[in-house]
């Protein structure tokens, strides 16, 4: 599924190369459920955003399901990001303005959905993480712990094999952490592959594996 | 459609800023409307008179004197001129104010050498025919109204003509009866409300007559394609002992510093003005994408690439270009229409088609430096970097 072979990526700070991942193999297969851990500025964020398509390696050759991601194109991988992956991230990345509909319903609308199933497949997926009766509310209007669930009723919308979250309990507290990584225990369980990155151990505890990163290495 | 979606959620999200840039190019597009529009004005009679074939000829006036025996007519001078081997012809006209229908109407009978020479741009129909079988007459401004093509108007005095043209908006006809010491082309020329003009070759003279026309004061001495400099000069001679010459050169020349000195001082004001809504333009669009990028992080995260990022800024600012562009066309196709509406006393702009050129211009330019911004943007900071500057 997940494939990379020594991964490089290099910010330029100053005139010093800063290798914020350097020679990163790593294999993930189909349906796994793999925790990312490491400290702050380790380098797991870059991890998961090559991973998902945000950002490119500097270095290495990186595969997921055949495709060779390294080489795709911008809009190439853009519609990497819309079929393959589904995103759920920390601050929950949702256009706060609008209702909970319209945020599960933007990925299709980038996507290949035909127009005429779009908002039932969006309230399935609303359905699917118990925020249906939510669906005309302003996403401003919600706890943390139902925008968590909007925002991944919105990666599920497009049924994306891969969904990679970065410290998706970052911002809860520890109840509704308990019920949204029950939410990706039971995606896992339905054959998605998750990748979480965190720094909290009873997150990583759900997981199958844990990787741990440092100073750009998996070690 | 799906893109519409997205697009409209921008447009939603902007509106206010969005509403700011509509009005403002609304205003500065009109400012180029109108300002081209004098321009046109401003160089129309030039632009006639250039096209007028009358580069072999002098424009010839002699000033008022009201002790001269001979103060009402120049018709001895002209008949003596015909004398002089270089003398052609002489090109003038008649007028008359008449009635159409209750409605005061400026009515100028053509001689074939003044038809042939002025050749007006008429709306629809087509020019007066110096062949034509019966009067035919060609309105312009507000005469126009409610006339067709083919029909037959007859004037107080009694002249019926077939009507074979309309000039809609602006009339431009011949004046030859300013005198001075610097004439240009454009004061061979007078803006007029509403006029009908009719070939006097086919109209009964005792018609004509009746209402006891005025005759143009001066008139144009055209000369003989063959003669030469010397029987030129020997005409000119007799001409300025008698008033004075202006040839086809000098009253172009003329006529191209009083547009530069008219531009001169109509264009400093509206161009700062455009100037300025057009920076006001950029800055606000600067705004927008400024506020735009973290939404746009957010799209990006989900499946939008960066390049239909900036189309679907570039888009929504379109749609925000589409009212003024679209309110101004609407003023530049119906200004002539306006203008047959009611009276106006000599509008000083002549706004067409040719008008929403350098509007499209202009639109065009703001659009693409609005397209060139997210892309520089975007070159500076990738939608990750901004996501992650958010986070921060």
């Amino acid at each position: 599924m997940i494939q990379m072979e020594h991964i490089s990526k290099i910010y330029q700070v100053g005139d010093a190369p800063f290798y914020a991942l350097r020679d990163v193999s790593l294999h993930i297969g189909a349906g796994e459920m793999v925790a990312v851990r490491g400290r702050s500025g380790a380098g797991k964020s870059t991890l998961l955003h090559i991973i998902g398509g945000l950002d490119t390696p500097d270095e290495g050759r990186y595969m997921l399901n055949g495709l060779n991601v390294g080489e795709a194109t911008d809009a190439g991988l853009a519609r990497i990001r819309n079929e393959q992956i589904g995103f759920v991230l920390q601050d929950f990345s949702l256009i706060d303005h609008r209702s909970t509909l319209y945020n599960v319903t933007v990925p299709m609308l980038f996507g290949k959905t035909p127009f005429s199933q779009m908002k039932t497949k969006a309230l399935d997926a609303l359905e699917a993480v118990g925020v249906s009766d939510q669906a005309h509310k302003a996403v401003s209007d919600m706890s943390g712990g139902q925008r968590q669930r909007v925002a991944i009723a919105r990666a599920l919308v497009n049924d994306p094999p891969v969904i990679l979250a970065d410290e998706p309990t970052g911002n809860l507290d520890s109840e509704t952490t308990e019920e949204i990584m029950k939410l990706f225990v039971s995606l896992h369980e339905r054959g998605k592959t998750v990748v979480i990155v965190t720094h909290d151990e009873h997150v990583a505890s759900f997981c199958d594996r844990s990787i741990t990163i440092s100073d750009g290495k998996i070690i | 459609m799906k893109k519409l979606i997205v697009m409209l959620s921008f447009l939603k999200r902007n509106l206010l800023p969005l509403t700011v840039i509509a009005v403002t190019m609304t205003v500065s597009l009109f400012m180029i409307i109108t300002t081209v529009g004098e321009y046109q004005y401003r160089s129309y009679a030039r632009k006639v008179f250039a096209d007028s074939g009358l580069a072999h000829s002098v424009y010839f006036c002699r000033g008022y004197d009201p002790l001269r025996e001979d103060r009402d007519s120049n018709q001895w001078i002209y008949d003596a001129a015909a004398a002089y081997p270089a003398f052609s012809q002489t090109v003038t006209y008649t007028t008359d104010v008449d009635s159409l229908e209750g409605e005061i109407v400026n009515v100028m009978y053509q001689s074939d050498a003044l038809l042939q020479a002025f050749r007006p741009k008429v709306s629809r129909g087509r020019w007066l025919k110096p062949d034509a079988e019966e009067p035919e007459a060609v309105l312009g401004g507000f005469a126009c109204k409610g006339r067709r093509l083919g029909e037959y108007i007859t004037l107080e005095g009694g002249v019926t003509a077939r009507v074979v043209g309309l000039i809609e908006g602006n009339a431009l006809w011949p004046s030859f009866n300013r005198s001075g010491t610097r004439m240009s082309a454009d004061d061979l020329f007078e803006s007029v409300d509403s006029c009908a003009f009719i070939n006097a070759a086919q109209t009964d003279p005792a018609l004509i007559e009746r209402n006891r026309p005025q005759r143009a004061r001066n008139a144009i001495i055209c000369f003989k394609e063959d003669a030469d400099a010397w029987e030129i000069a020997e005409l000119r001679a007799f001409l300025e002992q008698q008033g004075l010459c202006y040839d086809y050169e000098t009253l172009l020349l003329h006529a191209d510093e009083d547009i530069a000195d008219a531009l001169r001082r109509a264009l400093p004001l509206p161009l700062f003005l455009v100037t300025v809504m057009s920076i006001s333009v950029l800055c606000v669009g600067a705004v927008i994408l400024q506020r735009s990028m973290s939404e746009q992080a957010k799209y990006y995260l989900i499946g939008c690439s960066k390049r239909e990022g900036i189309l679907l800024i570039t888009g929504a600012l379109f749609m925000a270009f589409l009212v003024p562009i679209l309110l101004n066309t609407v003023l530049a196709m119906c200004f002539p229409h306006f203008l047959r509406l009611g009276r106006y006393s000599e509008p000083e702009y002549i706004i067409n088609g040719v008008t929403l050129l350098p509007m499209g211009g202009y639109a065009a330019v703001m659009l693409i430096l609005l397209w060139g911004m997210p892309r520089l943007f975007y070159k500076k900071l990738s939608p990750i970097q901004v996501y992650r500057r958010n986070l921060s």
